[in-house]
This record gives C-alpha cells, sequence and structure tokens, in this order.
C-alpha cells in the first residue's frame, strides 16, 4: 500500500444534504478522510504500470490498450478493493503485492466490460476519447473486450495461487460473491433490454435489479476479493456486499442524473438513456411526479429533447440525487462494524462522493 | 408397447393413488407408478428395451423417495433422512430411514409420498438388478442424496443443485444408454447442462419465486430464460452426442422425446413456436431415431426453437420491427458439427462465432438490434463460463482465461467457418 506521507491530499468534496448525512456518519475525523482519500484514491497510480505491463505486450491489440490506458477512469474498483483489504488493520492479509494485482484484475474486468457496452449503446466517446469500437472497429473491440477480461482472469488465478492461505476462504461464505457471479454482469445487460411494466413499482423494482447486476457485480467483487485478501471475517464480507450494492445504487442513480443535465465532465454525449427509452431514475422519478409525463414517455416520437426539459422541469433529478443520498448514507451504515480506519474512511467519503458528483 | 400406450394415456390424468396402494408387487407399484411419478420421463423409459427400463425405472422411482425426504420432511431432520433413505435403497445400510409424517399438496407429491411409504418395495427394485448396475444406481443415489442434503444445510445455487442433483441422474442415464462410449469420455459437464436445464424447467413449472428472489411469474420466465443459453448449449452437445453412441433405437426414442418435451415446455413459457406440435412429438422421437440424419435434423430444429425463444423473450416489439438482419443464432454450434465434452470449449467457441458476425468497421452510429443482440449473448455465454469455475480453482481460471486470449487472437479461427 502506498506510504500516506507521499500521497498528495485531495479536497473532500462535501455539499447539501449529502454533508449533514455524512457529516453523523464521519465521527468528526475531517483529517483522516483527506489522508484515507489520498492513500486509497491513488490506487490508480500502482496499478497503471502493472496493467500497462500485462497489456502493452506485442499484440494486434496493443494500440487499443494504449488508447484505453491513455485516460484512466476514476478507478473506483481497484480503490474499494485496496480499502476492503485495509479495514482491518491487526489481520494477517494476502501482500500488497496481491491486494494490487486484484485491484489491477478487477479495472481490467471493468475496462474490458465498458468497451463492450459501448458496442451495445453505440457510445462514440468514452472519457471524452472516441470509443475503442469506434476508433478500432466493432469486430476488434469485441476481441480486444474478451482478451483483457482473459489477462484479468488469469492475474486473478495467479493471485489467488500464490496466497492459498489468505484465499481459502473464496467461494465458501454465504452470501459473498466472487468470481463465479460475474455472468451478473451481462444478465444485467439483458436484463435492461426488457420492459418492464410501466407502473411505479414495477419500474423501480427492474431498476435495482438491473443495477444490482451491472453496476453492483463488479463493486461486489471488488469489496469481496479485497475483504478475503484483508483477512475480513464471514459476516464483516456480507456488510461489505451491502455496501457495494448501496454503493453501486448511488453511484448509477447519479450516472443517469449525470446523463440528464449533460455538461462538459461528462466525457460523452448526454442523453443517451433518454435516446433509447431506457427508464433510468431520473425518468422514474419524473413518471411517478407528473401525470402527463407518461404518455411523453411512451409516445415514441416525442423528441428526447423536449423529455429532458420536462424532466427537469419536474424535479426527477433533485428526486434522484435524494435517492443517491440515502443509498450513500445505507452504504455507510454497513461499514459500522469495522474499526475506525483510514480504509473505512476512505470507503465512507467513496460513497459521499459519489452521491455528491 | 403396452406399456407406452397406458404411459401415454396416464400423462395428463391425476394419479390414482388407491391404485398405487393396492400395487401386490414391487413391479406392480413400478409399473403403475412410473409415468405419475416422473411424466415424460416416465413415457420415455416405457421405450426403452428392457435391459435398460429395469435399471432406469428402479433409479428414477428411487429418486422420487429421495426428493419426497427432501421436501417432506420435517426441515431439522431432512438432511440425514435422505442420506438415510439413500443408503437403504442402496442396500448400503438396512435401517429405514424415519416415516414421512406429512400432507402432499401437489399430486406429484402424493405419488412421492406414497412410493416414500413403500420404500421396502422400491429398494427391492434396485436389489433385483445385476450387480454392476445395482452399485451403479447406488452410486448415483449416494451423489444425489449428498447434494439434497448439502443444499438442506446451506441452499446451494440452482446451477450447482441442478447439476448435482438431476445432472447427476443425467449422468446415470449415459452411462446406461451409451455404456461403452460414454466409459471413454467425461460426459459430466455436459450431463451437468442437461440438469441445470431440467431444474429450470421444473423451477418454471412449480413456481419457484423465492429460490430466484423474484416477485411474480413474468419476473421468473425472465430469470430462467437468462439462464438458459449456456445450458442448452451443452444439453445440444450431449444430445448430438447421444444420437451418434446410443445403440438402442428405442433408447434414442426416449432420447428424443424427452428432448421434445423438455424444449417445448420451455418455447410454451415465452411464447415461442415449439420444435414440434404437441400430437407430432412422439412420433418426430421415433423419426428421429431412425438415422443419423434425422437426428441430426431434429438436433437443429431444437437448437433453432430454443434460439428462437430466448430471442422472442428478448424482443421488445419495436425490437422485432428493426431486426432487419436476423435473428442471431446463438445456438447455432449445434448445426456446425463440432464437438467437446468441456462446456468451456462449446462456449468460448460460440462466443466467438458470434463475435465473428459483429462489423469490422468502425463504430459511427448505434449498431442494429441483431448486432447488439450478438454482442449481449457473447458477454452473457462468456461469462456464464465462470460460474462453473470454483473460486478457488486457479488452474481452471487460467485454463478458461487461456481459452479467451486465444480465441480472442485467432481473427481466423475454426468459428469463422460456422455456418
Amino acid at each position: 500500500m502506498r506510504d500516506v506521507s507521499t500521497s498528495t491530499p485531495q479536497r473532500l468534496v462535501v455539499r447539501g444534504r449529502i454533508d449533514d448525512q455524512m457529516h453523523r456518519a464521519d465521527d468528526g475525523a475531517g483529517i483522516e478522510v483527506v489522508q484515507a482519500t489520498a492513500c486509497f484514491g491513488d490506487i490508480g497510480e500502482l496499478i497503471h504500470p502493472r496493467m500497462a505491463a500485462a497489456l502493452l505486450v506485442p499484440n494486434e491489440f496493443n494500440a487499443v490498450y494504449r488508447h484505453v490506458l491513455a485516460v484512466p477512469g476514476k478507478r473506483v474498483r481497484a480503490g474499494l478493493t485496496s480499502a476492503c483489504a485495509e479495514l482491518l488493520a491487526s489481520r494477517a492479509r494476502a501482500p500488497s503485492t496481491d491486494v494490487t494485482g486484484l485491484a489491477c484484475a478487477i479495472e481490467m474486468l471493468h475496462e474490458s466490460s465498458l468497451i463492450h457496452d459501448d458496442i451495445c449503446d453505440g457510445s462514440l466517446l468514452r472519457r471524452g476519447l472516441p470509443s475503442v469500437p469506434a476508433m478500432f472497429g466493432v469486430r476488434l473491440a469485441a476481441r480486444a473486450g474478451f482478451y483483457l477480461a482473459g489477462v484479468a482472469l488469469d492475474l486473478l488465478a495467479c493471485v489467488v495461487a500464490d496466497s492459498p492461505e489468505a484465499f481459502g476462504r473464496l467461494g465458501k461464505v454465504r452470501g459473498v460473491t466472487y468470481l463465479d457471479d460475474l455472468s451478473r454482469l451481462s444478465f444485467g445487460q439483458l436484463k435492461e433490454t426488457l420492459p418492464a411494466a410501466c407502473n411505479d413499482a414495477a419500474l423501480r423494482r427492474h431498476y435495482r435489479l438491473v443495477v444490482e447486476a451491472k453496476t453492483g457485480t463488479l463493486f461486489r467483487l471488488a469489496c469481496s476479493y479485497g475483504g478475503t485478501a484483508g483477512g475480513v471475517e464471514d459476516d464483516g464480507l456480507r456488510a461489505l456486499m451491502r455496501y457495494a450494492d448501496h454503493l453501486a445504487f448511488a453511484f448509477q442513480v447519479m450516472d443517469d442524473v449525470r446523463d440528464v443535465e449533460g455538461g462538459s465532465t461528462l466525457g460523452k454525449e448526454a442523453g443517451g438513456d433518454l435516446d433509447r427509452r431506457i427508464p433510468t431514475w431520473p425518468v422514474i422519478e419524473w413518471l411517478a411526479s407528473d401525470p402527463v409525463s407518461r404518455s411523453m414517455w411512451l409516445t415514441a416520437d416525442t423528441p428526447t429533447a423536449a423529455i429532458q426539459v420536462e424532466l427537469m422541469r419536474s424535479g426527477a433529478a433533485e428526486a434522484s440525487r435524494s435517492a443517491a443520498v440515502g443509498a450513500a448514507a445505507a452504504a455507510c451504515e454497513a461499514l459500522e462494524s469495522f474499526p475506525g480506519t483510514a480504509a473505512r474512511t476512505y470507503l465512507r467519503d467513496l460513497a459521499v462522493r459519489v452521491a455528491s458528483r | 408397447m403396452i406399456f407406452l400406450l397406458c404411459g401415454l394415456a396416464q400423462l395428463h390424468r391425476p394419479p390414482t393413488l388407491s391404485a398405487l396402494r393396492a400395487a401386490r408387487t414391487p413391479e406392480q407399484l413400478a409399473q403403475l407408478a412410473l409415468v405419475p411419478a416422473a411424466r415424460n420421463l416416465g413415457v420415455a423409459i416405457g421405450l426403452l428395451p428392457t435391459r435398460l427400463r429395469a435399471e432406469a425405472t428402479a433409479a428414477v422411482l428411487s429418486c422420487r423417495v429421495l426428493d419426497a425426504y427432501e421436501n417432506l420432511a420435517e426441515w431439522t431432520v431432512a438432511g440425514g433422512a435422505v442420506i438415510a433413505a439413500a443408503d437403504y435403497l442402496a442396500g448400503t445400510s438396512d435401517v429405514m430411514p424415519p416415516p414421512l409424517d406429512a400432507i402432499a399438496v401437489r399430486d406429484s407429491e402424493a405419488v412421492d409420498l406414497l412410493l416414500a411409504e413403500r420404500i421396502c418395495d422400491v429398494r427391492a427394485l434396485v436389489s433385483a438388478l445385476p450387480a454392476v448396475e445395482r452399485e451403479r444406481t447406488g452410486r448415483m443415489l449416494s451423489g444425489v442424496a449428498e447434494v439434497m442434503a448439502r443444499n438442506l444445510d446451506s441452499p446451494l445455487s440452482r446451477l450447482a443443485y441442478g447439476e448435482g442433483v438431476l445432472g447427476r441422474v443425467t449422468l446415470h442415464a449415459c452411462v446406461l444408454l451409451a455404456a461403452d462410449a460414454a466409459a471413454k469420455v467425461d460426459l459430466a459437464e455436459l450431463a451437468g447442462c442437461v440438469g441445470y436445464s431440467a431444474q429450470l424447467a421444473n423451477d418454471l413449472r412449480d413456481d419457484e419465486l423465492a429460490s430466484y428472489d423474484v416477485a411474480d411469474r413474468e419476473e421468473l420466465v425472465s430469470a430462467v430464460v437468462l439462464r438458459l443459453l449456456t445450458p442448452a448449449l451443452g444439453s445440444l452437445a450431449l444430445l448430438r452426442w447421444l444420437g451418434s453412441h446410443t445403440a438402442s433405437r428405442g433408447a434414442r426414442t426416449a432420447i428424443a422425446y424427452l428432448a421434445i418435451t423438455t424444449s417445448a415446455f420451455f418455447c410454451t413459457a415465452t411464447d415461442a413456436p415449439a420444435p414440434y406440435r404437441k400430437w407430432w412429438q412422439l412420433g418426430a422421437a421415433v423419426l428421429a431415431a431412425q438415422s443419423a440424419d434425422r437426428w441430426t435434423t431434429m438436433v437443429s430444429r431444437i437448437g433453432h426453437s430454443t434460439d428462437v425463444a430466448i430471442h422472442e423473450f428478448l424482443n421488445t416489439s419495436a425490437q422485432v420491427d428493426s431486426m432487419a438482419d436476423g435473428v442471431p443464432a446463438a445456438l447455432r454450434w449445434s448445426e456446425a458439427g463440432i464437438w467437446s465434452p468441456s462446456l468451456h470449449e462449446l462456449t468460448v467457441e460460440t462466443t466467438f462465432a458470434l463475435v465473428h458476425e459483429l462489423p469490422e468497421e468502425p463504430l459511427t452510429e448505434e449498431l442494429s438490434v441483431a448486432h447488439v443482440r450478438r454482442m449481449m449473448l457473447a458477454d452473457h455465454l462468456a461469462f456464464s463460463a465462470l460460474e462453473r469455475v470454483p473460486a478457488c480453482d486457479t488452474d481452471g481460471m487460467r485454463s478458461l482465461a487461456r481459452r479467451f486470449m486465444l480465441a480472442s487472437t485467432s481473427n481466423n479461427s475454426s468459428s469463422k467457418g460456422h455456418p
């Protein structure tokens, strides 16, 4: 793990209602929050060389991965893995190189899923640059995504094999998911394409199912592998699964809000989900709040821009933010059984930042 | 033939429990109970030649007894009772399991309960088998009971349960039907797929909402169909193999009948057309058993119907109209003539057959629905392969990783030649 003292302190962004809720969850350890954010948040710097070494080999995908690594994402999953491995400072755990390996593997699985997502969503931009399928072709992108998943799987196998004592419990703890649950990612992708009945309860349930599968799967994997590496006991691992699910919900809702609101930091075209008529959380809030919204939403030729305007006017974005804040608070609550380490503070801070994007 | 006709007649009638109770011998009980207890499987067993029928009947009725103890015994003792019942049926113990004090809700449970009451007669059917068959059946029963007991102790995933119980029964059937050939190849993974498919069908039939954490029937259908792709792929592979390695025409007819009726069940659940009309299911099975070509036609037809069922389910009305460039055939592998007992090999091959049909050109706008579907199904197949790798099995993980990497870098792999 990177030495905290050499990290660049990052300023914690806390605002509005999030501030109020998180104040209760934070134990008032403001300095620790800054240090923890710096420590685990900089995991990207640790994993980048390792990802580059694994991926930038002389094969036909070299240029693809150079492109992917050029603008790294937020490395949320790597941070989760790393922090979960540090939650119990006193417990015997896997070596830090193994934790970095786990973080790399989870991030590579994530990057793989993003490449394939861009194919499915027809996204031309990713992180402000041309998406991999837009730049290198659809088929090559698909193959590069699977190759990346293979490299991740191989790395994960190496890490697990290297520390049999640390990972002996893998797959044996009830309610805790590992790699054998990865198909929920694609399950969520397919599930998202299925129309839910257009009533509030069904839409909300459908949304949660999709988020748990699409976003939650890799969050849970990051927490389960990280927590196991860190010697977290069974109940603690289950608490981390709850944390991951709440975090995923907050994360996805705020992603949806950003997609509706647009803005220069989005890194892709706004309104894509509205174009595809995906009932995201802001849409569900809009449908629940405005009786006219339903016919607009269900009429195929309603312009996306008109929906966007009405949705913003309805206060659905604010209602969605509120739901994300609630989920972030629930995520923090799930961590209460853990001692007040910098890692726990980081995980709480992460939930706050996710809900305040 | 009389057995078969009686079985077909019984298929859609409620069981006559008084007649079962009145059966005087184990053989008479078996004859009367087989179809009420095992439905289409019972009819299929009726198609087997006599020398195979005795073992199949003993095995299936024994499994029904285990099912009774699993589902109807008091929860705290059920695991031990299932193990005790298996030991007793296999003849490895002379201690009978505790009698069941339960009330059956469904017809099938009533038959199971009655068979459990007459466990001595069912045991006699197993005991009457020649030594090799008796031991083989006993091993299967022990394995099934062990998985049932583990599931009672702590619920297993439906995949682990389906593979462990019905997959084990399927493997036993493979050894029974294609003895010499089955000894030379490890069919466990493919048999597990059949077991999981059958378990999915059972769960759909029984409205097992809790097992899938779903709220209603619609969500259950969704949960089941989205899990069907990989087990369907493995099941079709085994079906193909059994066609060319099962010597008895009656046995081939039995296999075909079960495959046709099971796929029809899934098609009906998704409002998709079944591979054959109901009145022609048995005729189609008889025909398929006549020659290799006809068998291949049947397998292709089932594969196509399953493909259509999955796509029908995934389609929204808007998407159906725009699927102008055709339904991606996810299970097209079944027509390609490539066979492997390794599910990983099959899934990776099929995954990259789908990938190969994606356009090479850079993305400039949203892809057609068919291409998007291809990508999603390829992802789902690939990730589903991971479900079968235990989290601690690093060799299995490495092996699958290498398959992915090799197939990804082989743009001109064998998958390119798929029809």
